[in-house]
């Protein structure tokens, strides 16, 4: 029974060639897309999760009443840990730690002693950090790993590059860096870090070392050092929430700040926050994307549907002779839905040929390193969707089939079927629907992206490199070497880089403006209420920071040598003055950080937080010492090259050989901050892509088979006069009502996520009338081409061929 | 007695208006017989024998075939009575296209509990007896139209059935193929076999032992 199925089966596609490729190519990208998003989903998934106490692994982060809500931050006080270990019996372990980021781009610079310089990502940990995360070392022991205040422990390839071998226990490793240069003793080396871990690291330091120099550690006032606890076994992590919710009050009487404590494998997912509450995070996009995957899928799907139940005439004699012969409609019912899913399986094949060889390119756009490998999970993954699609495509032409009456199949007579017209019909508009919306949406997110690129940010990013400090000789000379660069060191370097031809303009700062800054409330000023506590940025650079940025004043002055005391002054833009309400700011005086400031300027908004937030008030402050020693440069357009190696050679001249120059572009910068929506917007446009092209080929085989049964109709009208235009007509207008009727579905639904996805911009585009009837012009042009080209063809055909078909 | 028809009645409603295709039929039939039914076009002959083959239902009426009550049968027991004892010959043949000669012979057999080896050994013998050996290979649109109704036939008669039920057999055959198909009919009731058949020609009729004459959905 199954050869002879097998074999109708073959023949009938052997036949039916144009159907069954629909079918399967439609499918196979439909799977196709299904694959990537789950190997790319799965990947997601994996993030963090490989930590083996991953399920008592907690973070305490924590909750700040602002003016503008409860804000989440993951910065929490230095002596948090400890405290918690101490006082919650419930709390194994616990470690505090202060990951690179903090360092705002400082650079660590390594070496074994000698010249050659290597820059690192460094974090502080507490002593059980090893024990809590699985990071597991290949040379020392995790109880112990960093026993001494200057022990520290290097990942393989560090110490591989500083020492030629992976065992460097015992061995000298230089630091160089203002704060934390010194000697430090390898006590530890750690294999390896996964790829699927959200913490990238060359080395830990110890703690205690951080907490011993610098008091903000040890205080409960200061908030920077992230915080991680080892619950015991069995504890239930909302009971412990409640516990330490107001904690901080032992503390500190007058602390508002209330904490919150999150599975540490759960955030990389879920790492947004309203409210003092988790709302989601980058599981969104996951959740997206598999949203996307499945529409495709089922798109797919339709195909199969609509082109199994339109093409059931060619079937009803084989089941009327079958069920004549004795055979039951289980029997039939077994035989469609296997034959949908043998289909689905050739088509699942060839998605597995299509994801091998575009893995590259996706993740190239999907920014990942994923791979297929065939693990037992992956396997029952393919199989399992195999099936399913198999059955979801096959099940409903398969009750239809096998429903067919025998005398009706006999009769080789469709009873006509209303129901099942209008199911296809719906059908189609949905296929048609979901692609509209995709096109939408495409444009909307490209528009708003372009914007986004294009914005004027009130300073111009083009033509602007910076980069960090090198090692200075005399920093060597100080066995382990602290101190940086001295002002003079700046000031001079700064005079240097202003010599070199096609340099415009050069400065030395310390923040980017790329949405990396610090904020405070530790700013007051004449007429303050003292209940209410205005949020700040700030800004530090040195002479010529706002000329090189090109950043418009708007009253007063910048900077200037021609001036003393610059460093007592202070710098606003309009945002700040605004939300201080100070009239005619010049020459009045504000508090900062408990230190009086003269008002000397107020320059134009700028941006530099991403375009979701509205301009933040910055204060810029004058600084010329090590602690804004990055230096920023803005360059002639053309000959770019040229300068930079004059630049390239300037930096090789002042600073010690062992450390080459690393130089980013600004405009580069801007672009990074934006590059998992660029991703989004790739990705979606390609979906939408796919999504249009199987919707099409469906309509394409509908189109292919109405023309087919409809063959004697047109006969019987050409013969009566009916034009080959009238039939063109006739035959492509039963389609394109389809797709306007998917246009009237989809608008309002991709208004209304367009309008969704807009708002969480502050600055955004218009909603356009012309996108939406882009998008729908595009639907009726595709379908238009896919249908009008099987309506002429049959307009065209010799009405005595088909009627003499009887 | 092979089957036996007591007052069935059919019919559709139709604008209001019942139209009855079969009116108090009464009809029993012995084993071995061979019957013809005929009437004009519309007179309920092949609603007649559909309903004999349990491949239409009635309205009215009770229906016994081999001391079954098939009017109180579910479906599922209709199909396994008329599997088991009923052969069907079409006008149309209604060979399936896809599959070879030696294929469709074998296609009933898939629905009974037959071994591989066995079904072989029917299908081959099945061929041999109609003298089609050298045809098994082809495809029905590779034939004439009698030699396809001829495996119509051989495929009716695969499953060793009691009954066959013939609509119209030679309705698209010409005469001497048509005879032909008739000389194998009478030759199949000689060994046995009940047949019916319905047709519009008096001479094939005369094959027959009985003939049936409707009219109307009566008989007359």
């Amino acid at each position: 029974m199954i050869k002879h199925n097998l074999l109708l089966f073959l023949r009938n596609i052997k036949k039916n060639r144009t159907t069954f490729s629909i079918n399967v190519i439609g499918m196979s990208i439909g799977l196709a897309s299904v694959l990537f998003i789950a190997i790319w989903a799965m990947n997601e998934l994996s993030v963090d999760r490989f930590h083996k106490k991953g399920d008592r692994l907690v973070q305490i982060l924590q909750n700040l009443p602002t003016p503008n809500g409860i804000e989440t931050e993951d910065a929490t006080q230095g002596p948090l840990a400890k405290a918690l270990l101490n006082e919650f019996p419930e709390v194994e372990e616990s470690t505090a730690v202060l990951h690179n980021s903090w360092f705002e781009g400082e650079k660590f610079l390594f070496s074994d002693g000698t010249e050659q310089f290597f820059n690192s990502e460094v974090q502080f940990a507490g002593t059980s950090y090893f024990n809590m995360f699985s990071f597991p070392l290949v040379y020392g022991n995790p109880d112990s790993a960093l026993p001494q205040k200057n022990s520290v422990v290097v990942s393989e390839a560090l110490a591989k590059k500083l020492f030629q071998t992976t065992n460097a226990i015992g061995k000298t490793l230089v630091c160089l860096h203002d704060e934390f240069g010194g000697n430090y003793t390898i006590s530890g080396v750690f294999k390896e870090l996964p790829k699927n871990s959200s913490e990238k690291f060359d080395a830990v330091f110890n703690f205690e070392a951080l907490a011993a120099y610098d008091e903000d550690f040890r205080e409960w006032n200061n908030s920077d050092a992230h915080t991680y606890v080892l619950l015991a076994e069995g504890t239930s992590l909302v009971e412990f929430n409640t516990k330490i919710k107001n904690f901080l009050k032992s503390r500190d009487e007058n602390a508002s700040e209330t904490y919150l404590a999150q599975l540490y494998s759960e955030r990389y997912l879920y790492g947004k926050y309203e409210n003092g509450k988790v709302v989601g995070g980058r599981v969104q996009y996951t959740q997206l994307f598999a949203i996307i995957a499945l529409l495709i899928l089922i798109i797919a799907c339709v195909n199969f549907v609509n082109l199994s139940t339109a093409r059931a005439s060619t079937r009803t004699k084989e089941i009327g002779v079958k069920k004549s012969m004795g055979a039951e409609r289980r029997g039939l019912l077994v035989q469609f839905t296997i034959e949908s899913m043998v289909t689905s399986g050739v088509a699942m094949l060839l998605a597995l040929v299509i994801v091998r060889l575009l893995l590259p390119q996706f993740n190239y756009i999907a920014g990942r390193e994923l791979t297929m490998s065939f693990n037992s999970s992956l396997i029952l993954g393919i199989v399992s969707i195999t099936l399913f699609t198999g059955f979801v495509a096959g099940i409903y032409p398969a009750l239809y089939l096998s429903g067919l009456s025998t005398l009706a199949g006999l009769k080789g007579k469709l009873t006509q079927n209303l129901s099942g017209d209008f199911a296809r019909k719906g059908l189609v508009v949905f296929q048609f629907a979901v692609s509209i919306l995709l096109i939408v949406s495409v444009l909307i997110v490209y528009k708003q992206m372009d914007f986004v690129q294009n914005k004027n940010l009130g300073f111009n990013r083009e033509n602007v490199v910076w980069f960090n400090s090198g090692v200075m000789e005399t920093n060597l000379s100080q066995n382990g070497g602290s101190g940086g660069m001295s002002t003079e060191d700046i000031e001079s370097f700064v005079d240097i880089l202003n010599t070199i031809p096609g340099v415009v303009n050069a400065s030395n700062f310390r923040h980017t403006m790329m949405s990396d800054f610090g904020t405070t409330t530790g700013l007051s000023w004449p007429g303050k209420d003292a209940q209410i506590d205005g949020l700040f940025a700030q800004i530090a650079g040195g002479h010529n920071f706002i000329e090189t940025m090109q950043i418009e004043l708007k009253e007063g002055r910048t900077y200037s040598k021609n001036y003393n005391g610059e460093n007592e002054k202070i710098i606003f833009n309009e945002a700040a003055i605004e939300q201080m309400g100070i009239l005619d700011p010049i020459g009045k005086t504000v508090n900062l950080w408990g230190e009086d400031k003269q008002i000397i300027g107020v320059v134009e908004n700028f941006h530099i937080d991403k375009l979701y937030s509205s301009v933040m008030p910055v204060f810029m402050t004058l600084s010329n010492s090590n602690f804004a020693s990055n230096f920023i440069i803005r360059i002639e357009p053309g000959n770019q090259n040229g300068t930079l190696d004059r630049i390239r050679r300037a930096y090789r001249d002042y600073f010690v050989s062992g450390a080459p120059l690393e130089f980013s572009f600004l405009s580069e910068d801007y672009d990074t901050l934006y590059r998992a929506e660029t991703r989004v917007a790739t990705l979606s446009k390609f979906f939408a892509a796919i999504a249009t092209t199987i919707s099409c080929l469906g309509l394409f085989g509908l189109a292919v088979f109405t023309a087919q049964r409809r063959k004697k109709e047109i006969s019987i009208r050409k013969v009566l006069g009916q034009s080959a235009t009238q039939v063109v007509m006739m035959l492509s207008g039963k389609f394109l009502k389809l797709v306007f009727i998917s246009i009237l579905v989809a608008l309002p639904i991709a208004y209304l996520l367009a309008t969704n996805w807009l708002s969480q911009f502050a600055y955004r585009i218009e909603l356009h009338v012309g996108y939406f009837i882009g998008a729908g012009t595009t639907a009726v042009l595709v379908a238009l081409l896919t249908v009008g080209s099987q309506a002429v063809n049959a307009a065209n055909k010799n009405p005595v061929h088909a009627l003499k078909d009887e | 007695m092979l089957l036996q028809l007591n007052n069935i009645f059919k019919w559709v409603n139709s604008g209001g208006q019942r139209i009855f295709l079969l009116k108090d039929i009464n009809l029993s039939i012995e084993e071995g017989e061979f019957i013809s039914v005929m009437g004009p076009s519309g007179s309920g002959k092949s609603t007649l024998l559909n309903v004999i083959g349990m491949l239409d239902t009635f309205d009215e009426g009770e229906y016994n075939f081999l001391h079954e009550s098939v009017h109180t049968l579910k479906e599922k027991h209709r199909s396994n009575l008329y599997k088991e004892y009923i052969g069907f010959v079409f006008q149309a043949y209604h060979l399936l296209d896809d599959l070879t000669v030696q294929e469709n012979l074998e296609m009933p057999l898939l629905y009974k509990k037959y071994k591989g080896s066995e079904r072989k050994a029917m299908v081959a013998d099945m061929l041999d007896r109609f003298n089609i050996v050298g045809k098994k290979d082809l495809f029905p649109a590779q034939l004439s139209g009698g030699q396809q109704q001829l495996v119509g036939v051989a495929r009716a008669l695969i499953s060793k059935p009691k009954l066959i039920l013939a609509d119209e057999p030679t309705g698209n055959l010409n005469s001497k193929q048509g005879e032909e198909i008739m000389e194998l009919f009478k030759q199949l009731n000689n060994d046995g076999v009940t047949i019916i058949q319905v047709t519009h020609s008096e001479k094939n009729a005369e094959y027959g032992s009985r003939i049936i004459n409707l009219l109307d959905g009566r008989m007359v």
